[in-house]
């Protein structure tokens, strides 16, 4: 972004910032879910170790979700920044950042 | 499978009492709305101000996506396909309403500001000169795919009633018209906000209980597992479909719902970033919770009554069958809510772009009164196109959604991110972006489907989007500075520039 000739507000490098991450976050947990999948499931059920009654890949799979909502939580009270969205923000608030 | 004329009743009479205290907040809003100054009343209607909450946007985002496809379709193809497609269903749409204000939401709320834009035409008009090539195409877009989305949810809608009330579908849809059209029409997105609220609660308590009720009636998870796997053995193995096919799935339930115009209401019109954030957690805890319960409930329906002929009739039948029949007409309802209000956050996104992109630029001198009867006006037709178009609804409407879902993130993805987050993406990049995308979704899943290569044609049409509006951008010359400074400055553009 260096090539543009007027000053960039500093909000819409965190914007592009958490852009990636969302992204980031949502393959990591699409891989994880076909990992699990194709890996570890598809055989006959007797041949599976049964958690809480479901096959064992499929309650990992259950698990992995809560485990990957918690990290959201996380991303969503730690790593996103508390920005102003106002239109454009002021001189002084500026100076603070 | 016959339900007994009791429980229909008592189902009938729950979703009449529900469905009519809806149709009295619609009003109740729509009188509000008359309250506000004619020259507001346009951004009023569609964006309720900027005002709008954490529960408010999670709620309008996740109620606005997860709808029939969420509550009928999804069960319904798990019920035909079994756990391999039900895996996607439950596990790619979790995170769903993330993807939208997780990704753009921050950025579009500052832009929509700037802007004022009501609608996300607006933005990628602004974006994009008014390019009338783009608008144009993007209308075209618009239209074509949100009027099969929403007909799918109307179809969705009747296909719940036909089963509980035992009425014709014909009629079942002309009655779920009715009240959806009311309600949109009337109060604009304060009006469906409103009745959202209301929704989202009912859906929550509803799914939940259904996919509790399910799971107990079907003997708990190992009896349910069991049983699909002596149904059919193929039923419980991911492997059944190949992974590129199931991957592809996942981008259209996972990744692109930013692309779609009803799904982004919610980020032009919320209050702050800390809302915005617990919007984001929040979606992240309602969506599985509904996904989650309606898939069991799918799953169940294998081992309880496999091989309906109508596969969205599961939902309905299930509720009819697990559950006591009043809570059961509430689920009925709270499904029937979901698809109302997505319907309505369709309708708010089809009529603003009508009215707003198209109605508004060709006579520019339209007062703001003559907007506002036209907002109502256009907001009430589109609701009956729709309604045609649902007449003839076939087995699962599930596909339909894909199909919607595909062609618009196909043509808009990358336009819209593109050009949200990297400035040297021009107009000419996003009209390449959305012929070409569209074009060739449109190749892939009708007229040359060995073009998708076995993956859903979704897949196709976003790699050459993307190709084509990277390349197209580099070849010609970049956005005016003027507006690169809207999208990128810091400070207002001066006019002297």
């Amino acid at each position: 972004m260096s090539k543009l000739p007027f000053k960039v507000d500093k909000r819409f490098p965190i914007c592009t910032r958490e852009m990636l991450i969302t992204f980031i976050f949502l393959t990591a947990y699409c891989l994880f879910v076909v990992f699990v999948s194709y890996g570890l499931g598809g055989k006959p059920l007797n041949q599976y170790t049964f958690i809480m009654g479901m096959p064992s890949w499929f309650f990992i799979l259950i698990l992995g979700m809560v485990v990957f909502i918690a990290i959201l939580g996380f991303i969503c009270f730690k790593v996103f920044a508390n920005i102003s969205i106002e239109a454009y923000i002021d001189q002084e608030e500026r100076g603070e950042e | 499978m016959e339900l007994s004329a009791s429980i229909k009743a008592t189902i009938t009479v729950t979703f009449f009492v529900y469905t009519f205290a809806l149709i009295i907040i619609a009003f109740i809003s729509g009188r509000k709305m008359a309250h506000i100054p004619v020259e507001k009343y346009v951004d009023e209607f569609y964006t309720g101000g900027r005002t709008m909450g954490a529960i408010f946007v999670a709620l309008i985002t996740a109620a606005g996506i997860c709808s029939a496809g969420t509550f009928v379709g999804g069960p319904g193809l798990t019920h035909k396909l079994g756990l391999g497609y039900g895996l996607v269903n439950l596990f790619s749409f979790i995170f769903t309403t993330v993807i939208v204000t997780g990704t753009i939401g921050k950025k579009m709320g500052i832009i929509a500001r700037r802007i004022k834009a009501t609608t996300y035409m607006d933005v990628l008009s602004a974006r994009y000169n008014d390019n009338k090539v783009l608008l144009f195409s993007g209308v075209i877009v618009i239209l074509t795919f949100m009027v099969a989305y929403c007909a799918s949810q109307f179809m969705g809608g009747a296909r719940m009633l036909e089963v509980v009330t035992g009425i014709k579908y014909s009629f079942a849809l002309a009655l779920f018209a009715v009240v959806v059209i009311a309600y949109s029409t009337f109060g604009g997105i304060r009006g469906t906000g409103l009745a959202t609220i209301l929704q989202g609660i009912v859906m929550t308590v509803g799914s939940l209980a259904l996919g509790i009720g399910s799971l107990r009636y079907a003997g708990g998870f190992s009896k349910m597992f069991y049983a699909i796997e002596a149904y059919n053995p193929t039923f419980i193995q991911p492997q059944s479909f190949s992974m590129g096919w199931i991957l592809s799935l996942w981008v259209i339930f996972g990744f692109v719902y930013l692309a779609m115009p009803h799904g982004t209401l919610g980020v032009l019109a919320f209050k702050n970033s800390l809302a915005l954030h617990r919007a984001t957690f929040l979606g992240a805890i309602l969506v599985p919770i509904w996904a989650f319960s309606m898939n069991i409930t799918g799953l169940a329906s294998i081992a309880l009554f496999p091989g309906l002929e109508v596969a969205d009739h599961t939902t309905p039948l299930m509720a009819a069958t697990v559950l006591n029949p009043v809570l059961a007409g509430l689920v009925i309802a709270g499904a029937g809510a979901a698809i109302q209000s997505t319907i309505a956050a369709m309708i708010l996104a089809i009529s603003g772009t009508l009215v707003k992109n198209v109605y508004a630029r060709m006579y520019k001198k339209a007062s703001a009164k003559r907007l506002r009867t036209i907002s109502i006006t256009f907001t009430f037709l589109t609701g009956i196109a729709t309604y045609i178009f649902a007449l003839n609804p076939p087995p699962e409407l599930e596909w339909i959604v894909i199909f919607a879902i595909g062609g618009l993130a196909s043509a808009f993805f990358w336009p819209m991110l593109l050009g949200l987050y990297w400035w040297r993406m021009n107009q000419w990049g996003a009209v390449g972006g959305v012929i070409i995308g569209l074009l060739m979704y449109i190749i892939g899943k009708g007229v040359y489907p060995p073009l998708a290569m076995g993956l859903d044609p979704v897949i196709i049409g976003m790699v050459s989007s993307l190709i084509a509006s990277v390349v197209l951008s580099l070849i010609t010359s970049p956005t005016d500075m003027k507006t690169l400074q809207i999208f990128w400055g810091a400070e207002p553009v001066k006019e002297d520039i």
